[in-house]
């Protein structure tokens, strides 16, 4: 059996950036972060091995410190996140099965993927009439992104990779690292507003019951509201910081289908459960947007709150740096996800 | 507790398995053995060859050493026929035969109404011991010249019997003379005598003095 870390670096691969925190751990239940960084990437640019190694060389400098090892969120077009429904079967079997059976189970033909899964714990069981029947998370990537992932990281001179992880399964562990009590018990609705998509994620008393991609991310509001107004991507986002009215109505209409997209799955999980969703947990960029935030609750009519996958950490970051994390650190928390992770394991 | 998906598993089962390959651990365990061997082997060789290089120098200290030990040896021979020659020669004195003694016995016997005419004396050597013959050939005079003839011969053998084992004195001849001698005033007959004395050249060991305060 492996050493418990205690300190990891979890880094997020995004599109738009990589993002890092260097968390420890010093006690049962206390955690520290003592680095972060923020590295932005050329999108345009094809994504090799060698060009996203001299990326994370880069942001583990701006970072400083150290650590035993890394965990990865990465979050690609391509990936898999799938709920299927099976006899109970312990994890490792399941694992093989896929990576044979991968048409009959997925009904996707999965041989150049890694795939992995996890019992996900239900307090509500699927089917009445078989108990045995249990829920798994499914999730993969292409071969070939996790080859270049490792080689990337071997030759940007990180730290061993602990763990790779897909970046919504990073913001579900994050929220239940930072909101324990509303996870373990009250039906909660997160959205992950990254660069080219954004992340919808229904859970409800521990359980994830619902995943959804929405092509709709901070890339397609930017152009949006760059379209309709006419104006640069600063201006857009001064106006929209300061509330500008024909900003905001603008924004609005950016938001519409993400609004629509958003209410639909609230309306498919409280079809299914009978519980209420109170309340919209949003992370990512656009987190940090108050006029985003307040569009979206306007547009939903319930309230959507930024969170803080930080928040139960002690912060220990340099006070030169003190501020500008109290700012990102709502960006973080795929990172953070992917860290407590790799230290609760 | 969280989700634990790890899409990096291959990857590190590649990895683990690259690094506990069977191959490459028997692999090394063949080379370490071999290594172990080759060491031993070596160790092995060391050790010949310097107890090789010992024989071969021992070989070169005896073939110098030969020719001064056939020397020692022929030196030895000639050193030993030496002392033998000389613990013979010294032995040969040490057991001579000392006549000075046997003669101032026989002249203390000898009174003076007694003339010895011829006296020899040789030495015997038996293998036991050596044995001293004397013949003593004499006149004894006096008015029975027979007796003091036979007086002699006792008294030869008591007082050499003192000093010698094994003393024996017997007459070779005894007979009476024609000649008259003149002794203290007196003619007297006279009687011719030869007698044969034999002892043992060993001496009789001298009893312990008693010391008087």
């Amino acid at each position: 059996m492996a050493k418990p870390l205690t300190s990891v670096i979890g880094i997020d691969i995004g599109r738009y950036a990589l993002k890092s925190v260097l968390m420890q751990k010093k006690g049962a239940n206390r955690y520290v972060v003592t680095n972060f960084a923020t590295h932005i990437v050329d999108d345009t640019a094809e994504q090799t091995s060698s060009e996203l190694g001299r990326n994370i060389k880069a942001l583990l400098k701006h970072m400083g410190g150290s650590a035993k090892a890394c965990a990865v969120a990465v979050s690609h077009p391509d990936a898999i996140l799938r709920l299927i429904e099976q006899p109970e079967t312990p994890t490792h079997i399941l694992r093989d099965a896929l990576k044979l059976n991968s048409t009959m189970l997925l009904n996707q033909d999965c041989k150049s993927y890694v795939l992995d899964c996890e019992l996900i714990p239900s307090t509500v069981p699927i089917d009445p009439t078989n108990t045995r029947q249990k829920q798994y998370l499914v999730a993969g990537i292409p071969r070939t992104h996790v080859v270049e992932i490792g080689t990337a990281f071997y030759e940007g001179g990180a730290p061993p990779v602990a763990s790779l992880q897909l970046a919504p399964v990073a913001v579900f562990n994050a929220f239940e690292f930072a909101n324990e009590e509303i996870f373990n018990n009250n039906a909660f609705f997160l959205l992950d507003i990254g660069h080219n998509g954004a992340t919808i994620l229904l859970g409800a008393k521990r359980e994830l019951v619902l995943i959804r991609n929405v092509e709709f991310g901070g890339r397609a509001l930017i152009d949006t509201l760059c379209n309709l107004s006419g104006e640069d991507q600063p201006t857009v986002l001064r106006a929209l910081e300061q509330e500008d009215e024909v900003m905001v109505e603008n924004a609005r209409m950016a938001l519409m289908g993400l609004a629509r997209e958003i209410g639909s799955s609230i309306g498919f999980f409280e079809g299914r459960r009978e519980e209420p969703i109170r309340q919209v947990w949003v992370s990512g960029g656009f987190a940090k947007s108050k006029t985003v935030l307040r569009v979206l609750s306007e547009e939903l009519r319930m309230p959507c709150m930024a969170w803080n996958a930080t928040e139960r950490c002690e912060i220990n970051v340099p006070s030169s740096k003190r501020n500008q994390f109290s700012e990102e650190a709502l960006d973080m928390s795929v990172a953070c996800g992917a860290a407590t992770e790799a230290l609760q394991a | 507790m969280a989700l634990h998906i790890n899409l990096y598993h291959e990857i590190q089962r590649a990895r683990k398995e690259e690094q506990y390959d069977p191959l490459k651990i028997s692999l090394l365990c063949i080379g370490f053995v071999g290594l172990c061997l080759a060491g031993l082997y070596f160790g092995k060789l060391s050790q010949t060859m310097g107890v090789r290089d010992q024989y071969t120098a021992q070989k070169a200290e005896i073939s110098t050493l030969e020719p001064q030990a056939a020397a020692a040896k022929l030196k030895e021979a000639e050193l030993t026929a030496s002392i033998q020659l000389a613990d013979k020669l010294s032995k040969r004195i040490e057991d001579r035969f000392y006549w000075a003694p046997v003669m101032e016995q026989i002249g203390l016997t000898i009174p003076a109404n007694v003339q010895i005419t011829k006296l020899t004396g040789d030495i015997s050597v038996t293998d036991a011991s050596r044995r001293i013959g004397i013949a003593l050939d004499g006149i004894a005079a006096g008015e029975q010249p027979r007796k003091v003839a036979e007086d002699i011969r006792l008294a030869l053998i008591d007082n050499l019997g003192e000093k010698y084992k094994n003393v024996t004195a017997t007459f070779r001849s005894l007979d009476d003379s024609t000649e008259q001698v003149r002794f203290e005033g007196k003619e007297m007959p006279t009687a011719l005598f030869s007698i044969n004395i034999t002892f043992s050249a060993t001496a009789v060991p001298l009893a312990p003095r008693t010391v008087q305060r």
